[in-house]
């Protein structure tokens, strides 16, 4: 293989950086092929052929120039750069022909024709005509936001008058809403051929006005194919539900682009099912960098083609919320950089926001642009007198959420009048910050004024004053008296208008003249259906009142009364705001007094939330009650009212006035399917479809029971948990006839982990209902469950483990076994340790028998108190006390828990012998760290033990206790046993303790057994200095050790020896009494032998 | 600082009435280093290990009263009392008022007694129950136990960071000595630990174990290993380096008789100091007895039979006496104690000598080493500087032979006795040598696990680093004038770098900074709040090297 002609393609845009390589190869044979390779620069190429069979080198050239021109149509270039070298400005030239008349001569003089002129005028090259720095580009743009149909045909002529692109993009923007199909061939060939993409968007969006049919069809597949495959897949479906969770989805997770919202907005607008979903869409796609530039492109192609209600929406959205970030940089100023969260680094927002991926969007700048823009636009129709104002301005209000109410507020100032400082208050109407409502709805009303483009304020009395002033003087007398009271009504006072609505409207109808200061109310009375629209859909209560008041004070309002059907109606009962509901019980009133109303909209007046209406709905249902009873829609609706009283009253009838089996019948099937329907839960729902359940089990039971298993389970698949328990209680009200064996174990024991707590009731009383056959079975998940995170299941389920355990002993043991274990971790939930022990303690107390000693040990030095209940259980019951040796009965004796020790007592009382036998470790317990076990021991000891069984050696064992209660024990029972054939032990082995008693102790038997033996003196030496040198303490020990060695010293000379030893030492203390005692005995000892003393006598002078 | 340990178990005790085993369980993270032997003398080792136990447990730092308590019933109380002294003015009827009021209260509060009981009830009995449980918690660091050839030694330092002790045993003090390992090694240490020790009798055999393999005997079920994290101090570890080291500096030598000790503490026992100076003075003249003055009592006691040997006359003032009456226990089975004086407010350091064994109590300069005592921070300066090369070849020669003079080490080496010395005292600085004083040896005892942060340790805070650096560099002038009560005053200045500072210092009886001011902006900004500033330190630290120099007269 030969390389006969290569291309290396570049392309690099952000951060795609490709390469393409194109090969030409021959085979040998006059045979060739043309390979390629692609992918990322630097990175390994995938690669591919475009020729699977070699062909002749005519071919084979004709398709290397076909791939390589191909690519380079794509922006490919040859140079390394990767930049295309095409030139930016547009090269594009419009090809299409028209012929062109005049024939807007016969126009009357106006605005349109004065377009029109200037057109013709440009396309004859004849540009002088008026003087006037008018662009050419701007006039074009006029015609189209004119919608001039006669301008299309010289636009296209003029398309390729300039070359920059501004000049174009307002052409094809003109043409797209002007044009007919005239124009189609033009923007087909913009779409598919214009350099620049903004200008193919606004063709492509152009043309879905234009065309129709299939062209239309094979338009619209164009964007449908850019879609990303999943959602393709939800469109092509049809399905709503289907598509709004993968697009919400999309939005949440970070895609690094979002081109595909532009085109589904597009074909959003010929899919009408779509618009709900993409409502929501655009209304969750947060305004920041990566999103804003597709929000910003869908809101200008809202505006082509006069989406009001998105544009609407989204110019909401602009007044609503905030800018991204703020900047003051002039736009020439590219060098200055500021710090931004959003990039979290200096950066210079001006070359930022050109950056294809700039990180930054949507500046207080553009947001005050495109209101701006809204506005402008609005008061553009509004000056032409286009009825697109009430649509726009009614797209906007419908956007208003009732969550974006802001209360009045005053703010107060002081100001300089020359003489002193005057508090003036400011007063702020309700929602004051809400540009466009104020504006449409008021904007011309006398008292208010708009701060900074930004806030609306009710003008100051000095300010109306001084307006009034200049209005009497110009236009003479305008009673105006009230209207301030009016204005304050109306913004400052929510309550007061939400009580006297009645008032307002009846004031509203008896004035016609534009109060509020509407601005083009006469365009709102050419279009009554958006008053209608705004009270059945709009959020707001100034908005309802607005509408309420220019539908009444109408001129046609009998007649437009007259359309409103009952459809209408029953919408407007159902509103949940107040006043659209007090309107439609007047209308429905009006309209319906007196006649057998349809029994849906019975239903709409019985469930309103206006109560006169559902006053009104009971009296007229009483009226012709049997025939309302007859029909089983509005039985159900009657179930499933969402008022109390309503409800009641409801069952009230249906228990008095029987309906027939068949309608009841149908009832039930409909009350079902409406349980069904229902798909989230709240708390509302909750409380309807417990009512509802309940009401069906009271008076329709019978008809219950002849539901088919089949819907049953199909309610136990159910979502909200009401409707799952509703299906529950049906089951269990056929348990009786049913076999319940089939019942799936996952479904049973799913139940019990229901997050819903009468679900998991329900699931405990099913178990309990079941026999036990079918419970073995299921032995493990029972188990399990008794360590369920929820208390009510662990509580619930002992009942069934206890009958089960009574039945099967292996079952109980079995249970025991597992459930040990979780008593020696950390519990999982609150609570757990104490139901497990519980259970243990009480339900399955009778087998425990496979726990050993170790686990009840293990148990009981657990950390947890629930897990010592248990071991004490099984200590109690199961452990053998052979199997303990003393040292572990001693340790639960030092138990931290009472029980366990008063086992360890329960122990000592019951093992005596055993006792007796080991009593040299048995006595340990004495010195037990618990008192109560100390006292314990010592009063058992007292009883138990006699003198045959102490030994001196227990006995001074027993003494030499650092616990001062144990040690005085000691010498209590050493006082009682006390042989004297034991004393000289006793003196030996307490004279070591450390402690100043047992050492005065000792000294009661120094002079029984340690008189008269040198060698004794000497051995306790130390026991002597011990207690001589205790500092300030022992004095009766001290005295009587001075008094026995003075005596003993007198006896022998070798005693004397030792002794005074000990107290030349002594003697140096500084104690005077002690020094003094030191010095007696040194010189009596020294006045009998030869003793060495440190004693100096120092003669007395004499003089 | 964070210390970690794992001890092998528990240490325990096992006590029956013919043998008593002492098993120590050591940490098992450090190089093993293990001992078993059976005691010889065993009522003086009883004695000498619970005077350590006093070492550890001893905080003589000032408690205030907790008056919470009282504070709360006195606001409650108030309006009563306040009722009760107007009850004199008022008719009858306010008295009814007060009394039905009075009624109405205490209602309320039997209400609220009542509501609040078992609250009260499970509080007291959570506190006992951590009382019970986790009494070792108080004990702040376990005692370290070293092995050597000729000796082991047990050394712990007190609570409140101002007493060391030590008690070294040489191997006469054991009957039979199976088996042992070289080193150092910290024991698992507890309170009923010590109420074992005190079951310690001449009539039964005491066996003492340092066993790596850990106590396999287990009653209780306890976790095999015990993992204990101690959060010392800075100032606690400072405070046992400061000590430490101090015990390589010379000293003013002599002995006293146990009786003057026995003395010392009789006098403390009986009276109680309600005003300062708090000091014990020594007056030593050569060929005299020792006197000791307790003032503020003025008290003297005559060591009639401890005469001080030194060439000069002398005289040296400590604080913080209370401290002596730990070795109360040791007065039966001591033959002498030898205290070593390094001057007044230094450390001082008693030797109790028990034959086989010996007991050192090292006591820092005051009970409490705060601010307002000098700073002690040049024991800790380096004394000599000794390159990395000769101070790396002393560590290995002593790693290998233990213990030695620095005489030794010096011919064994080649190198010069004082660069040996230098070497030395900087590991004794360091924590990882002790000096005997003893036996006046160098000995190998690595206080940690892993070698100290002795950068960090050295000053408590900047400003003595800067009051060091002053002391070097800077010119100091001050004059001192004693004052009527016995204080001084010291004016001053501190010529720093770019500014001359002046300086007042008032320092009382007790060596205490009674008041002091400076112009600098530390002293400006924080007052004496945090603490004096750099100049004041400087100041004092030279005035005190120059009464160490003349000898404090």
């Amino acid at each position: 293989m030969r390389l006969v002609k290569q291309s290396i393609l570049y392309f690099k845009e952000g951060n795609s950086d490709k390469v393409y390589e194109i090969d030409l190869c021959d085979v040998g044979n006059d045979k060739y092929v043309v390979n390629f390779r692609y992918g990322r620069r630097y990175s390994k190429l995938k690669e591919g052929s475009k020729t699977p069979v070699p062909v002749a080198l005519t071919e084979a050239e004709r398709l290397f120039h076909e791939v390589e021109n191909e690519k380079l149509s794509k922006g490919y270039t040859a140079s390394e750069s990767g930049v295309s070298s095409a030139p930016q400005t547009s090269t594009f030239k419009l090809t299409t022909e028209t012929t062109i008349g005049a024939d807007f001569m016969s126009m009357p003089p106006g605005r349109t024709k004065a377009i029109l002129q200037r057109l013709y005028n440009a396309v004859q090259g004849n540009t002088t005509a008026y003087r006037s720095g008018w662009k050419l580009s701007r006039v074009i743009w006029k015609a189209g936001e004119y919608r001039i149909p006669e301008a299309a045909q010289y636009i296209i002529r003029l398309y390729n008058n300039a070359d920059d692109l501004v000049h174009q993009y307002c052409c094809t923007w003109a043409l797209a809403r002007c044009g007919n199909g005239s124009a189609a061939s033009a923007l087909q060939q913009i779409f598919l051929e214009h350099t620049s993409p903004v200008i193919r968007k606004v063709a492509g969006a152009g043309l879905l006005q234009v065309l129709n049919g299939t062209a239309k069809e094979d338009h619209l597949g164009i964007f449908l194919k850019s879609l990303p495959e999943t959602i393709k897949a939800a469109v092509d479906a049809n399905k709503a539900d289907a598509l709004e969770p993968i697009v919400m989805e999309r939005i949440k997770q970070q895609e690094p682009q979002y081109n595909w919202l532009e085109a589904l907005y597009l074909i959003g607008t010929e899919k009408r099912w779509m618009r709900p979903v993409l409502k929501n869409l655009l209304l969750e796609v947060p305004l920041k960098a990566g999103f804003f530039k597709h929000i910003r492109a869908i809101f200008k192609q809202a505006e082509l083609l006069d989406d009001f209600e998105f544009s609407g929406m989204l110019a909401l959205r602009f007044e609503r919320e905030r800018e991204q970030f703020v900047h003051h940089f002039t736009n020439t100023n590219l060098q200055a950089e500021n710090y931004f969260v959003q990039v979290n680094g200096y950066v210079n927002p001006n070359v930022e926001l050109r950056k294809k991926n700039s990180r930054l969007a949507y500046s207080q700048r553009t947001r005050r642009y495109l209101r701006h823009r809204v506005n402008r636009r609005l008061q553009m129709y509004g000056q032409v007198n286009s009825l697109d104002y009430v649509k726009l301005a009614t797209g906007i209000l419908l956007s208003y959420k009732n969550t974006d109410i802001k209360e009045a507020y005053s703010t107060s100032d002081y100001k300089w009048n020359g003489r002193n400082y005057v508090r003036t208050e400011l007063r702020f109407p309700q929602n004051a910050h809400a540009f466009f409502l104020h504006k449409i709805l008021s904007g011309d009303h006398p008292e208010l004024v708009l701060l900074r483009n930004d806030i609306w304020r009710i003008k100051t009395e000095h300010e109306l004053l001084a307006a009034r002033a200049k209005n009497n003087a110009a236009a003479g007398k305008k009673d105006s008296s009230g209207l301030l009271k009016k204005i304050t009504g109306l913004f400052g006072k929510k309550k007061e208008a939400a009580q006297a609505p009645a008032d307002k409207t009846a004031d509203a109808a008896s004035s016609a003249v534009n109060e509020n200061g509407t601005p083009f109310l006469h365009l709102w009375n050419k279009l009554p259906q958006s008053y209608v629209q705004l009270l059945m859909e709009a959020q707001l209560e100034e908005i309802h009142e607005f509408a309420q008041g220019g539908l009444t004070s109408h001129p046609q309002w009998p007649a437009i009364r007259e359309k409103l059907d009952k459809h209408a109606c029953k919408k407007l009962l159902l509103s949940p705001f107040t006043i659209p509901a007090a309107f439609g019980f007047r209308i429905t009133t009006e309209k319906f007094s007196g006649t057998q109303v349809d029994a849906d909209l019975l239903s709409a007046l019985l469930n309103s939330r206006h109560a006169d209406a559902r006053q009104k709905g009971k009296e007229w249902t009483t009226q012709y009650l049997q025939h309302y009873l007859q029909q089983s829609d509005f039985v159900k609706d009657l179930i499933f009212a969402a008022d109390a009283d309503i409800f009641s009253w409801a069952l009230d009838l249906i228990a008095k006035n029987k309906p027939g089996n068949e309608i009841k019948k149908v009832v039930v099937g409909k009350s079902i399917a409406a349980l069904m329907s229902f798909r989230e839960m709240t708390s509302e729902h909750e409380e309807i479809i417990n009512r509802v359940s309940h009401a069906l089990k009271e008076h329709f039971n019978e008809e219950l029971n002849e539901v088919p298993l089949t819907i049953i389970s199909d309610l136990l698949q159910h979502d909200v948990p009401p409707v799952l328990l509703f299906g529950l209680q049906l089951l269990k009200a056929r348990q009786p006839s049913l076999n319940l064996q089939h019942l799936n174990s996952s479904l049973l024991f799913g139940l019990l982990q229901h997050s819903y707590a009468p679900v998991r009731e329900a699931g405990l009383t099913l178990l309990y209902d079941l026999p036990e056959e079918i419970l073995f079975k299921y032995a493990d998940e029972i188990i399990l469950s008794c360590t369920s995170p929820f208390q009510q299941v662990r509580r619930g389920i002992a009942p069934v483990v206890y009958r089960l355990a009574q039945k099967d002993r292996t079952f109980g043991e079995k249970a025991a076994d597992l459930l040990m274990p979780f008593l020696l971790r950390k519990e999982s939930s609150e609570g757990l340790h104490d139901d497990v022990s519980r259970l243990l303690c009480n339900e399955l107390s009778n087998y425990l028998q496979n726990a050993n000693k170790e686990t009840a040990l293990n148990l009981l030095y657990g950390n947890y108190t629930a897990a010592q209940q248990v071991g004490i259980i099984i200590l109690e019951k199961y452990t053998d006390p052979s199997q303990l040796t003393i040292p572990q009965v001693i340790a639960l004796g030092g138990h931290e828990n009472l029980n366990v020790r008063n086992w360890c007592w329960k122990f000592y009382k019951e093992q005596v012998a055993r006792i007796k036998y080991e009593k040299d470790a048995a006595v340990k317990l004495l010195d037990s760290k618990w008192g109560d076990s100390r006292q314990f021991a010592m009063q058992y000891f007292r009883e138990q033990f006699n003198a045959d069984d102490w030994s001196p050696e227990a006995l001074i064992a027993l003494a030499d206790s650092v616990k001062p209660d144990v040690e005085a024990y000691g010498r209590e029972l050493i006082t009682k046993f006390f042989t004297s054939e034991n004393g000289l032990t006793y003196l030996l082995k307490l004279s070591q303790h450390p402690s100043e008693n047992m050492q005065l102790f000792a000294t009661n038997y120094l002079e029984r057994f340690a008189a008269d033996d040198v060698e004794r003196i000497q051995s306790l030496e130390f026991y002597f200095r011990s207690v001589l040198t205790r500092v300030n303490k022992s004095r009766i020990a001290k005295n009587r050790l001075y008094q026995f060695l003075l005596t003993e010293g007198r006896k022998s000379e070798a005693a004397a020896k030792v002794i005074s030893a000990l107290l030349s030492d002594i003697s140096a203390i500084a104690a005077i009494g002690d020094k003094a005692k030191c010095i007696e005995v040194l010189l009596q000892l020294k006045s009998l032998y030869e003793v060495e003393s440190p004693l100096l006598v120092k003669e007395i002078e004499t003089r | 600082m964070l210390f970690n340990y794992r001890f092998a178990g528990n240490s325990t005790v096992t006590s029956t009435s013919h043998k008593t085993g002492l098993s120590f369980a050591p940490d098992t993270l450090r190089e093993s280093a293990w001992f078993v032997g059976k005691l010889h003398k065993k009522l003086a080792f009883r004695e000498a290990i619970s005077a350590l136990h006093d070492v550890v447990i001893s905080d003589l730092r000032f408690k205030p009263k907790d008056k919470t308590a009282y504070k709360e019933w006195v606001a409650q109380n108030e309006a009563l009392f306040l009722a009760e002294y107007m009850a004199g003015y008022d008719a009858d009827a306010a008295n009814n008022r007060i009394e039905q009021l009075r009624q109405e209260l205490n209602e309320v509060r039997a209400q609220k007694e009542k509501l609040l009981a078992p609250f009260y009830n499970a509080r007291s009995k959570y506190f006992n129950y951590l009382y019970e449980k986790n009494r070792e918690a108080w004990i702040v660091l376990d005692p370290v136990i070293t092995i050597h050839p000729d000796e082991l030694f047990f050394e712990c330092f007190s609570q409140d960071e101002s007493t060391y002790g030590k008690l070294g045993c040489n191997y006469n003090v054991f009957k039979e000595i199976d088996d042992y390992k070289c080193g150092t090694t910290n024991v698992d240490y507890s309170s009923a630990l010590y109420e074992e020790f005190q079951k310690i009798r001449d009539y039964k055999e005491t066996e003492l174990k340092v066993d790596p393999s850990g106590f396999t005997v287990q009653t209780s079920h306890e976790e095999q290993y015990k993992e204990v994290k101690i959060d010392l101090p800075d100032s606690w570890v400072r405070g046992f380096l400061q000590v430490s080291s101090a015990m390589t500096l010379p000293t003013i030598q002599f002995d006293l008789h146990p009786m003057d000790i026995y003395n010392i503490c009789l006098l403390l026992r009986r009276f109680k100091e309600k005003r300062g100076p708090r000091s014990l003075r020594y007056v030593l003249e050569p060929g005299q007895p020792v006197k000791i003055i307790l003032e503020p009592w003025g008290r003297e006691i005559i060591c009639a039979r401890s005469i001080y040997p030194g060439p000069t006359k002398q005289e040296v003032r400590t604080w913080g006496r209370r401290r002596l009456l730990i070795m109360e226990r040791l007065i039966p089975v001591a033959r002498k104690f030898t205290v070593h004086l390094l001057g007044t407010g230094l450390p001082s350091f008693y030797i109790a000598d028990l034959g086989d064994m010996n007991f050192t109590l090292g006591l820092s300069g005051w009970t409490t080493n705060d601010w307002s005592h000098a700073g002690n921070f040049d024991l800790l300066a380096p004394r000599l500087q000794v390159d990395d090369a000769i101070k790396a070849k002393v560590f290995s020669a002593i790693q290998k032979d233990w213990f030695g003079t620095s005489q030794q080490f010096a011919k064994q080496l080649n190198l010069d006795t004082a660069q040996v010395s230098g070497a030395l005292s900087a590991y004794t600085q360091a924590g990882r040598v002790i000096y005997d004083l003893n036996r006046n040896v160098y000995r190998l005892r690595e206080l940690s696990r892993e070698p100290l942060p002795f950068d960090k340790l050295r000053f408590d805070n900047p400003r003595e680093e800067m009051a060091a650096a002053l002391l070097q560099s800077q010119e100091i002038k001050y004059t001192a004038q004693p004052q009527a009560d016995g204080s001084i005053q010291l004016n001053g200045t501190v010529k720093a770098s770019r500014k001359t500072y002046n300086i007042q210092l008032l320092i009382d009886a007790d060596e205490k900074i009674r008041s002091a001011s400076c112009d600098c902006s530390y002293y400006i900004e924080n007052k004496l709040y945090k603490g004096p500033c750099e100049h004041m330190l400087a100041i004092r630290q030279s005035f005190n090297k120059t009464r160490i120099n003349e000898g404090f007269r």
